[in-house]
């Protein structure tokens, strides 16, 4: 046996032994939270890679409360690929909320807009804040929508993050599908940590 | 606080489609059919997009989101072109539909109290193809600069017809077409 087994009152002299019985018990802990965590009736991520999740990061979206429409994504998966970091952000496409059920009254329909607030939230989720700021829009370089959203779709956004072209400024490119694989829009947008304008 | 309203917003509740939450043009000041429009869309706190804000965050979180933005000025845009006699006046059978901008800069933002005024220009229409241009300032600041916005008009039927597959097939323009992009 190699490295040191951790212990409540194993009688073997260190470092072979440790007893931590604390230790042990915040293990137990995390171990039962996992297992809750995994067996949730909505988990963040189900099916991962069919199984092959080497060299993944999984990141939950996170909550840095800013002002915005909806919550644009359910989930994000981030990779690293050759220095370069890409991510997966889904949503399903739903009618319950208020910004849809305007969009319009008599038809709803996911405003093309939305799309470019899903990916801004992608990437404030995906790289977190710096020194307090977020990534935010400081340009669209280039948008197109080509197919709608609907209730019931899953709206699939498939974004690469590319190194830095200046200082503070950084070029995503994404691409936007639905479950049937149809191109709903094509995005190319040049954030920046911060707002513009803003001391 | 700015001119004389050329549409109030009663007037614009009943032109544009779209419901209370995300109707984003409250005044228009001015409209030249054919050419340009003044759009005005007043910021408050108590807005849906700020509802899950805490109190004391920082402002830089309380900016308008973009996204809203960019739908306001489009909704402008909309207007413009539903008055607009050249392009076929409050025909209530077609729809106006964005499919594509180019070089959006934003160059500031705007806060709860903030009054947008989207000045918007109708820069050519080729067929069933809209292409606007304009400006976003906040009182004498612009915070943003719309290079190109470019719409579609379409069968109203076809946009509504959610019950057949037809909307879901509907190709609302075409990447050729338009331009390239990535």
């Amino acid at each position: 046996m190699t490295g040191i087994i951790h212990s409540v009152n194993a009688t073997s002299p260190p470092p072979a032994s440790v007893i931590d019985p604390t230790l042990l018990t915040t293990a137990v802990d995390d171990m039962e939270i996992a297992h809750a965590d995994a067996g949730r009736m909505f988990p963040d991520f189900i099916d991962l890679g069919a199984g092959l999740i080497s060299g993944l990061t999984l990141v939950p979206v996170r909550d840095f409360s800013f002002a915005a429409p909806l919550s644009a994504i359910d989930h994000l998966e981030v990779h690293e690929h050759e220095g370069r970091l890409t991510f997966q952000a889904t949503k399903t496409i739903t009618a319950n909320d208020p910004h849809m059920e305007a969009h319009f009254p008599d038809f709803t329909i996911f405003p093309g807009v939305f799309i470019l607030e899903g990916l801004r939230q992608g990437v404030i989720s995906a790289l977190g804040e710096f020194e307090g700021l977020l990534p935010e829009i400081h340009s669209v370089r280039a948008l197109h929508f080509s197919a709608p959203l609907l209730p019931g779709d899953q709206m699939i956004l498939d974004a690469i993050i590319e190194p830095a072209s200046t200082e503070n400024s950084f070029e995503v490119v994404a691409c936007c599908r639905r479950n049937d694989g149809a191109i709903a829009a094509r995005l190319k947008v040049e954030f920046g940590y911060g707002r513009t304008g803003v001391a | 606080m700015g001119g004389p309203a050329l549409l109030n917003y009663s007037q614009i509740s009943l032109i544009l489609p779209h419901g209370r939450a995300m109707m984003l043009v409250d005044r228009v000041e001015s409209i030249e059919p054919g050419v340009s429009i003044v759009g005005i869309k007043a910021i408050t706190g108590t807005e849906l997009c700020y509802k899950d804000v805490p109190n004391h965050s920082a402002l830089d979180r309380c900016a308008y989101p973009v996204s809203l933005l960019l739908e306001s000025f489009g909704q402008t845009a909309t207007l413009l072109w539903l008055r607009s006699n050249d392009l076929g006046c409050e025909d209530v059978s077609r729809v106006l539909m964005f499919v594509s901008a180019r070089d959006l800069k934003i160059e500031g933002c705007a806060f709860p109290g903030d009054v947008l005024k989207h000045c918007a220009r109708l820069e050519k229409s080729l067929h069933d193809t809209v292409f606007v241009s304009g400006e976003t300032w906040v009182g004498d600041r612009r915070i943003a600069a719309i290079g190109s916005m470019i719409a579609v008009v379409r069968p109203r039927s076809l946009v509504l017809d959610n019950a057949s597959s037809r909307a879901r097939q509907m190709h609302i323009g075409s990447p050729d077409e338009v331009f390239s992009l990535v």
